[in-house]
């Protein structure tokens, strides 16, 4: 008896849990398919015929395929920065460990965003590179480069060492030692890396929004500029959500394995 | 591992990181310092050195300021142990092996990953009195509508509940994991010794987990302190200044009204409050040997 209401009150809070955490995005999904009668219409339409025109819309108006674009460019060169920064460091404290350097690198992840973007500002200002790629790219960094570091620290402390000091007994360089036994032994955890690095440039707003000029808005960024400017569409609105939105949903079935320990930057697996 | 001799790794191999992050990080908050310094309003074209005057005017003359402080550490504190509470509820009921428990976590999630736009764009919609969701549900229901972030008594929490719908998985799965390490041989034998579940849970869990609520606690204390992007797109602080945390009111400072010395200043500050803060959470994660 007692084990069916616990079967029943473990359902119960499952059910609700997950209604809770999904609730917002099928909504989001389902005006997103609605005409504009139907979109916010109240009491909300449950049945409703879908259409596809919101999606047409956006991407027939053209500026939404250059915040994707834009974002696409912007994450590929932080999170490629980020790799190539990032990777060997997360080796060197594996194998190195170093408290000082580790705090050192893990401290700017506690910087507040705001913090840094302030004097960032001001020095891009004076540089004139306030509409360019470059200034984003370089700000994403700041905490891509630690969440790298971190979690390439902790896939490599998972590599048995042996391989690699066989490897330098046999006379291999370290330099090669690293890149062509460490590495592609971890090489799942620097794609791991890699999307969430993609994930973490794709989805930022504040950086994106103070340093982009017109010609590099990025998806978030756009879609900020939707809300306030124009006259608000819901369904299109919804709509380039959903695909703003879809990337990230896509990448992260390839990391879900990973997701606590890349969160906690590689302290808890 | 820690004690085997360090293997011969080359400095080259971490010296490009150390210089990008110094170049990204140490480089501009020693500029942000200089500019803290100067009377610094940025479409004026002098910049008078005036000393510590942007510091004292912020601390003692600037009200402000401190609202801004206030409301960070009840959005943070709030927030962080609503998830901490409902976190570790769940996590002791997903602790048991059961059917569809890996799509389960992977559904649950979802939420952190969201572009926070999305998210806020969305809640926005949500929380709408009359045309929103929210309100409809609880007319149904019979329950009070309530006006959300449209007015400054419920603002505040309105954006906790974001936060904590987007987190907290989060600190449920910090939590599950941690539940999962435990030994089981402590538990079994207060069992055979008749404990009941609440004295199981407060005697030998929680002790047990105490590390690990330590390091989740402040991991996402800290980024609840630092969160910009959904409060600025629901609320931009408002209305008035209800939902203005000092991420909020900094931005405003520097980037909206251009005093770029004041805001410096107060970037200054809220990194050294940062980092004392984050020191305390190092230190437990190293003291547990979490590696």
């Amino acid at each position: 008896m007692n084990n069916k209401l616990r079967l029943a009150a473990k359902t119960l809070i499952i059910v609700l849990v997950v209604s809770f955490s999904l609730f917002p995005l099928f909504w989001l999904l389902s005006i997103s398919f609605k005409t504009r009668v139907d979109a916010l219409s109240m009491p909300p339409k449950w049945i409703f015929v879908p259409t596809l025109a919101n999606f047409g819309e956006i991407f027939r108006r053209g500026e939404f395929l250059g915040f994707c674009l834009n974002s696409i460019i912007v994450a590929l060169g932080s999170t490629a920065l980020a790799l190539a920064f990032g990777v060997p460091a997360g080796y060197f404290l594996a194998r190195r460990p170093s408290a000082n350097l580790s705090f050192f690198i893990l401290s700017t992840r506690l910087a507040p965003p705001i913090a840094m973007l302030i004097p960032f500002f001001v020095i891009f200002r004076r540089l004139g590179l306030t509409n360019t790629y470059a200034s984003i790219i370089i700000m994403h960094l700041i905490l891509n480069l630690s969440l790298v570091v971190w979690l390439m620290r902790s896939f490599f402390l998972e590599a048995p060492r042996e391989m690699e000091e066989a490897a330098l007994v046999d006379g291999c360089g370290p330099y090669r030692a690293f890149s062509l036994i460490a590495l592609p032994v971890c090489a799942t955890g620097v794609v791991a890396a890699a999307i969430f690095s993609f994930i973490y440039s794709w989805n930022e707003l504040l950086f994106a929004m103070v340093l982009s000029g017109y010609s590099t808005h990025t998806v978030p960024v756009g879609m900020y500029g939707f809300i306030t400017w124009e006259q608000i569409h819901w369904g299109e609105l919804a709509a380039a959500s959903i695909v703003a939105v879809s990337p990230v949903i896509v990448f992260y079935s390839f990391i879900q394995k990973y997701l606590i320990r890349g969160l906690s930057f590689g302290a808890i697996k | 591992m820690a004690s085997r001799n360090p293997t011969k790794v080359p400095i080259l191999l971490v010296l490009p990181c150390v210089v990008a992050l110094l170049a990204i990080t140490i480089g501009p908050m020693i500029y942000a310092f200089n500019t803290s310094l100067h009377r610094y309003y940025l479409p004026s074209p002098k910049h008078p050195f005036i000393g510590f005057q942007n510091y004292l005017d912020i601390l003692l003359r600037d009200p402000r300021f401190w609202n801004a402080f206030r409301i960070m550490i009840y959005y943070g504190v709030g927030a962080v142990a609503i998830e901490f509470v409902l976190g570790f509820i769940i996590a002791l009921f997903l602790n048991e092996e059961f059917r569809g428990r890996r799509i389960l976590s992977g559904v649950f999630m979802v939420p952190i990953i969201i572009t926070p736009i999305v998210v806020g764009f969305t809640w926005r919609l949500m929380y709408k009195p009359t045309i929103g969701i929210l309100n409809y549900f609880l007319r149904s229901v019979y329950l009070p509508e309530s006006k959300w972030i449209f007015v400054p008594s419920s603002a505040l929490l309105s954006l906790i509940i974001i936060d904590v719908w987007e987190f907290t998985p989060f600190m449920t799965l910090i939590l599950l994991s941690g539940l999962m390490s435990l030994p089981r041989e402590p538990l079994e034998a207060a069992r055979i010794d008749g404990a009941n579940s609440w004295q199981c849970f407060r005697e030998i869990i929680f002790p047990l987990m105490k590390p690990i609520i330590m390091f989740a606690i402040l991991f996402r204390l800290i980024d609840a302190f630092k969160w910009f992007d959904t409060i600025y797109v629901t609320t931009v602080g408002g209305p008035g200044t209800a939902t203005e945390t000092l991420s909020i009111y900094i931005y405003k400072k520097g980037l909206t009204w251009l005093y770029m010395g004041k805001a410096a200043a107060m970037s200054i500050m809220f990194l050294i409050f940062m980092i004392v803060l984050g020191n305390i959470i190092i230190k437990w994660a190293n003291i547990k040997g979490f590696r």
